[in-house]
């Protein structure tokens, strides 16, 4: 099945006071119909600027370049981002990882999910307010037609997130980008936000870039996983290779972070060693200074994402 | 036994209704003590009134009703009565990271001023010396110094959020309230972060209230546990108990509804582990608040609002329990 998303060799880079931060060196992504592809990897490695990218979302001042991206054979490239101003909300949609702000503090929630509603379907009227109150009700907003009528600084930050994900339902998307979507939600929501996804993919087709911190939530929700390292993709593989089979000594970091079942009061562990600095990325690997794994190659020269992983050492398909 | 840093009594916190006349129960009779170097997790679930409650200890919004005691080194501050500076000069002991980074941190300021701001503010620092604390809060919540000149725009995520734990940590209040500030963060920052705040209470007896729905954290760093539901607690007590032997059907479906990260064992488990909504805090029920969704419910459930009392060393407010 040919894929729905398709990023190809994407390059972000934002003009900084002390030279440029390029946030994502060559990033490779696709996602099919049905699939959810999850995004994870260290705080600023660039999980947000890869979608945002995508989404044709970054200020200006970012300089953003790449081979291709491509929602189903619609290139978003050609038209200097007229075919993306269109798709966006409707075709493909995205969720943001700060609620409060992608929400208009002067609109109620339920008018915003409405413009979207008019914006991107035929409804109007009557039937436009009755499905913006059985968006609501579908992502679990409690009260659906009273929240409606909520200011967004009104409802807990769960509600908002809520309500973003209803308005960005309401277009009935193909790709849908969540960063993070359930960051600021309790576990019990979050099961019925995941569980919603998961019926999207199943009985809509819709494809789902999943980017999260939380591997328990790639675990229950995805079926592939890209990890990523100051601005690449380290690793990548399929939701039980990664954990049974985990080649990337990031991705090795990261699950041995996990607390375990019962924690003492022991320090938790953690990878040694700081983030990258982006202006100032070490030779070689950008891993390297914290690499328990490191040999001398590993210093001269970045490895490809050939195989599973971009590794030197742990890289080769076994 | 020395005092705790903070007391809660009987803390009420309600909103006018959106349109019509009625009233939201946000925080419903809430009490509670954080002893001195003592972390306290705070879980619930979206909207049961949880940053409502630190909002309201902060004296953000003047609370209903209830008192706040802040145990500071020179005597016990009552927050409830404090005013204009005393209550600005008070909060220098109580600081707060709050979930939303986005919005509360000020887009024209830099990050280096952001976290400089406190130090001047309560004049602790300046010049050269405060320029020095901001390096090293910086580089130990894993931001380097060179964000300092930054903006809050220019960062990701998770790093605004750490700019505002440096912040919060920048006057060495006693304790800090933090609203899901470690979310945002992949589990080896939250860790480093985690381990970060470990150390300081060890080393300057630094109390934590801890609002978080990831039971990860809680289990890795919380003394206690502390469960709302609906605008009141329903279950509190230590955590290898409670997380052991939850009393409270509400927080057993909590426990249930944590995802593993293990996908093997995750194919194997339903998601939805509670269904049913909470009801309006704007009529909130005679009887249990958490009736309408329970499992056990029985008539005397609905009609009969249970209390917390002790229960095996737990606090639980349960009929069955
Ligand atoms: N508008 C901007 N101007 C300058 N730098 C930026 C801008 N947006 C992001 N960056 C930088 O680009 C890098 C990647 O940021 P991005 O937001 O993609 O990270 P992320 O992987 O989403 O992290 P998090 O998990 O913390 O959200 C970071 O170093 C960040 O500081
Ligand atoms: N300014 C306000 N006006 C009216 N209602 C409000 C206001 N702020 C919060 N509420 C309501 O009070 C209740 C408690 O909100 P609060 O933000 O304290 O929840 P929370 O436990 O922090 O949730 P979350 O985990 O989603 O952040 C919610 O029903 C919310 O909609
Ligand atoms: S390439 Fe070398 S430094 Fe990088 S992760 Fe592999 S072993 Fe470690
Ligand atoms: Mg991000
Ligand atoms: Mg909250």
């Amino acid at each position: 099945m040919t894929a729905l998303l398709t990023i190809e060799d994407l390059h972000v880079r934002f003009a900084a006071p002390d030279g440029a931060v390029h946030a994502v060196r060559g990033v490779d992504l696709e996602v099919r119909p049905s699939e959810t592809v999850a995004l994870v990897g260290e705080s600023g490695s660039g999980k947000s600027a890869t979608a945002l990218a995508f989404m044709g979302l970054l200020p200006r001042s970012a300089e953003v370049t790449a081979n291709a991206l491509r929602l189903g054979d619609e290139d978003l490239l050609r038209d200097g981002g007229r075919r993306t101003r269109r798709l966006r909300g409707g075709r493909m949609a995205m969720v943001f990882q700060d609620p409060l702000t992608s929400l208009n503090p002067h609109l109620t929630v339920g008018d915003q999910i409405l413009e979207a509603v008019k914006l991107h379907t035929d409804l109007s009227g009557g039937a436009a307010r009755a499905r913006v109150v059985a968006l609501l009700d579908e992502v679990g907003v409690p009260q659906p037609a009273r929240r409606a009528l909520a200011w967004p600084h009104q409802l807990s930050g769960g509600l908002r997130q809520r309500a973003l994900i209803a308005m960005a339902l309401a277009g009935d998307p193909a790709l849908l980008i969540a960063d993070e979507p359930t960051t600021a939600l309790d576990v019990t929501v979050q099961a019925q936000i995941l569980d919603l996804f998961q019926r999207l993919c199943a009985d809509r087709g819709t494809a789902l870039l999943l980017i999260t911190h939380d591997l328990g939530v790639v675990a229950a929700a995805a079926h592939h996983v890209a990890v990523m390292y100051a601005g690449r993709v380290v690793e990548r593989a399929g939701v039980s290779e990664l954990f049974s089979d985990t080649r990337h000594p990031y991705t090795r970091g990261l699950l041995a972070s996990i607390p375990g079942d019962l924690g003492s009061r022991d320090r938790l562990p953690q990878i040694a060693g700081a983030p990258p600095d982006p202006l100032d990325l070490p030779s070689g690997c950008p891993f390297r200074p914290r690499c328990p794994e490191e040999v001398d190659r590993c210093a001269e020269e970045e490895p490809p994402l050939d195989g599973p992983a971009a590794c030197w050492v742990k890289g080769e398909a076994s | 036994m020395t005092a705790p840093v903070l007391t809660i009594h009987d803390l009420h916190l309600s909103y006018p209704a959106r349109g019509a006349t009625g009233t939201v129960h946000a925080v419903r009779g809430v009490s509670m003590e954080v002893g001195a170097g003592e972390v306290v997790a705070l879980v619930g679930e979206s909207g049961c009134g949880k940053s409502s409650l630190a909002r309201a200890v902060l004296q953000l919004r003047r609370p209903d009703a209830g008192r706040i005691v802040l145990e500071a080194p020179d005597g016990p501050l009552p927050l409830h009565e404090l005013t204009g500076n005393a209550l600005r000069h008070a909060r220098r002991w109580m600081q707060v990271v709050f979930q939303d980074p986005y919005a509360s941190l000020d887009p024209r300021m830099s990050v280096g001023d952001a976290v400089a701001e406190p130090l001047r503010a309560f004049g602790l620092a300046r010049g050269a010396e405060s320029r020095k604390r901001v390096a090293k809060l910086l580089e130990q919540v894993g931001l380097g110094s060179a964000v300092a000149s930054r903006f809050p725009h220019e960062l990701s995520g998770g790093q605004r959020q750490r700019v505002g734990i440096a912040r919060a940590l920048a006057p060495e209040p006693r304790i800090v309230l933090l609203d899901e500030a470690v979310s945002a963060l992949d589990v080896s920052l939250r860790a480093q972060v985690l381990n970060l705040l470990l150390d300081l209470r060890r080393d300057l007896d630094l109390a934590m209230l801890f609002i978080t729905h990831d039971l990860a954290v809680v289990r890795a760093i919380a003394d206690r546990v502390a469960v709302m539901y609906l605008g009141e607690l329903v279950e509190v007590g230590f955590r290898d108990t409670l997380l052991r032997s939850p009393r409270h059907p509400y927080t057993r479906a909590l426990l249930d509804a944590v995802p593993v990260p293990d996908p093997a064992r995750q194919a194997g488990r339903t998601l939805v582990a509670l269904g049913g909504e909470p009801p309006s805090q704007e009529s909130v029920p005679r009887g249990c608040g958490f009736a309408n969704r329970c499992p056990l419910a029985e008539e005397r459930c609905f009609s009969e609002r249970p209390r917390l009392r002790p229960v095996d060393g737990t606090a639980v407010s349960c009929h069955l329990a």
